[in-house]
């Protein structure tokens, strides 16, 4: 979901004039990881990593904001991998270290992703000298990793597929190109297979699958709303190969119910908590010898919709319930001390047209269960007007602090209506002074 | 009224209806819909134990039915109802 940045492409491509002083092309090397897909005689798949069969209990590591030892915990939590989506993700220092070398002290494979430019953005899939660009930074791209022992697999492009509204998804060029760069790794790197991701699934995407890209080794399905059920789903739309599911957890923003003026409503912490879990359990106990694992979305915080739809910790890098339910989910045990469970927010106003300047009130319920103590902070935001398609980066909406009037630091406050008229929301995080933390939202619109 | 039918489309059934086909199962379709709009209501009204069960009944009974989304496509309530009641049942 994470667009790259093209300002690596120059220094990457710097980098290849050295590299290809050291490196032969198309010489293989042995001394990272060996992984590849096996097909059993059964029909069934086995993702083998140095010889041992291998399921992937990942998370994505993106978003724009992230905890000191976020690789730490998603290892402390039972996760083996993580994924990533743009080369540049790799170059990271996380916990003092390169992302790769962190990765791997902790015993975390990395699905090294690598962004296929899009055609929304205004990639040229006509364009020769575009293309050759992205082959030659593929090229130094491989060249520069395929040895690093916490390479898992290549993840080449991501949601790649989409094209402006009203165009066929299924635009051959694109298909065909993927080809071309999946045979590129192949040429470079025989050890680590090559996994694409699409956005959902449709026998027209399958079909364009199987009709102009042959090098793909595992297929990647991002599915939010529906994630349980794509393994059930893929044999329909024509794909019997090994898959990953590659984005999932909750229900997305373009999915779930709206209020009458069009915002999504967001579900709460425990029931984003206890889907991302079904969806796991789901997906991994359904469909073995299909599935050869998941990346949950997403392992850090991103602004989509709201601050806290997808992100698994808050932008100040404290964990939100969907960690714990994923460790759950991964090693069948609790965390020893959990983020707070939030279990009711109510206001007045919620879904509702107001007045401005209203006078109202908000609050919360809020357990924890190991009886930390708990702050609260409010927020009264609008309602994002930057919203995007793919999980193209979108910008913060702005806060209104001066409508918080009572409370501010307890479980409940008295609030004004802004006196704009507009969509708002009332937001309220509980935070347990250990790490953990909760939060939730309500809609509300000032005006007629 | 109709859930004695709706089990016997079930039990007919060996994967969900392809879409040419859905509406065959009419009485499959509305039934297990209906019970995950119960749950739906009972959940909301707080009344766990009581929507646990009507989720159960078309996670664990009646898993083929589909159900339509003006949106325009067909989903699962079965699928559904697996999250709601792993988050009436669990500690999340």
């Amino acid at each position: 979901m994470f667009r790259q940045q093209r300002r690596l492409l120059l220094a990457v491509l710097t980098s290849l004039a050295v590299l290809s002083a050291n490196l032969c092309a198309g010489e293989s090397q042995a001394s990272g990881s060996e992984v590849r897909v096996v097909e059993q005689a059964d029909g069934t798949y086995t993702l083998l990593r140095n010889g041992e069969p291998y399921q992937v209990k990942g998370a994505g590591y993106g978003g724009h904001a992230r905890p000191g030892n976020a690789l730490a915990l998603l290892a402390e939590s039972g996760g083996n991998s993580i994924r990533t989506w743009g080369i540049e993700q790799v170059e990271d220092v996380v916990e003092g270290k390169n992302l790769l070398d962190r990765a791997h002290e902790l015993g975390i494979t990395v699905s090294v992703g690598f962004w296929v430019q899009h055609a929304r953005h205004g990639f040229d899939y006509g364009d020769a000298a575009s293309i050759d660009r992205q082959r030659k930074l593929l090229r130094a791209t491989v060249l520069k990793y395929k040895d690093h022992p916490a390479l898992l697999t290549w993840g080449l492009g991501n949601e790649m597929e989409h094209v402006f509204k009203g165009k066929s998804e299924t635009d051959v060029r694109i298909w065909k190109e993927l080809n071309h760069l999946a045979g590129i790794i192949k040429e470079l790197d025989p050890h680590h297979p090559v996994m694409t991701v699409t956005a959902g699934y449709s026998p027209s995407k399958i079909e364009a699958i199987h009709g102009h890209y042959p090098h793909l080794d595992i297929l990647g399905v991002n599915n939010y709303g529906g994630a349980g059920s794509v393994g059930q789903g893929l044999p329909e739309a024509g794909w019997n190969g090994p898959y990953m599911l590659t984005e999932y957890g909750v229900a997305g923003a373009w999915e779930v119910s709206t209020t009458s003026w069009g915002a999504p409503i967001e579900p709460d912490p425990s029931t984003k908590a206890a889907a991302s879990y079904s969806a796991y359990k789901m997906d991994s106990e359904m469909n073995v010898g299909r599935n050869l694992g998941s990346y949950v979305f997403v392992w850090g915080n991103k602004q989509e919709a709201t601050f806290s739809w997808f992100g698994m910790f808050l932008p100040t890098g404290e964990k939100l319930p969907r960690v714990d339910a994923m460790a759950y989910a991964w090693t069948g045990e609790w965390p020893k001390n959990r983020a707070p469970k939030l279990r009711s927010l109510k206001t007045p106003v919620a879904m509702k047209k107001v007045g401005p300047g209203a006078s109202t009130y908000a609050e919360v319920d809020v357990l924890d269960r190991e009886g930390d103590d708990l702050r609260y902070y409010w927020d009264i935001r609008a309602e994002s007007s930057d919203r995007k398609h793919g999980g193209d980066r979108e910008a913060a909406p702005p806060s209104f602090p001066d409508a918080i009037k009572k409370g501010q630091g307890t479980a409940r406050i008295e609030f004004k209506t802004p006196e704009k008229p507009g969509a708002y929301r009332v937001f309220v995080t509980a935070y347990d002074g250990e790490g953990g933390a909760a939060v939730h939202n309500l809609p509300f619109y000032v005006g007629k | 009224m109709c859930e004695k039918k709706a089990r016997e489309m079930q039990a007919s059934l060996k994967a969900k209806a392809p879409k040419d086909k859905v509406h065959d199962y009419w009485a499959l379709n509305d039934v297990g819909t209906s019970y995950f709009i119960r749950g739906e209501a009972l959940a909301k009204l707080g009344r766990k134990a009581e929507a646990i069960a009507a989720y159960k009944v078309v996670r664990d009974d009646l898993y083929f039915a589909q159900t339509w989304d003006p949106k325009g496509w067909f989903w699962s309530p079965a699928d559904a109802a697996h999250p709601k009641i792993d988050a009436l049942s669990g500690d999340f």
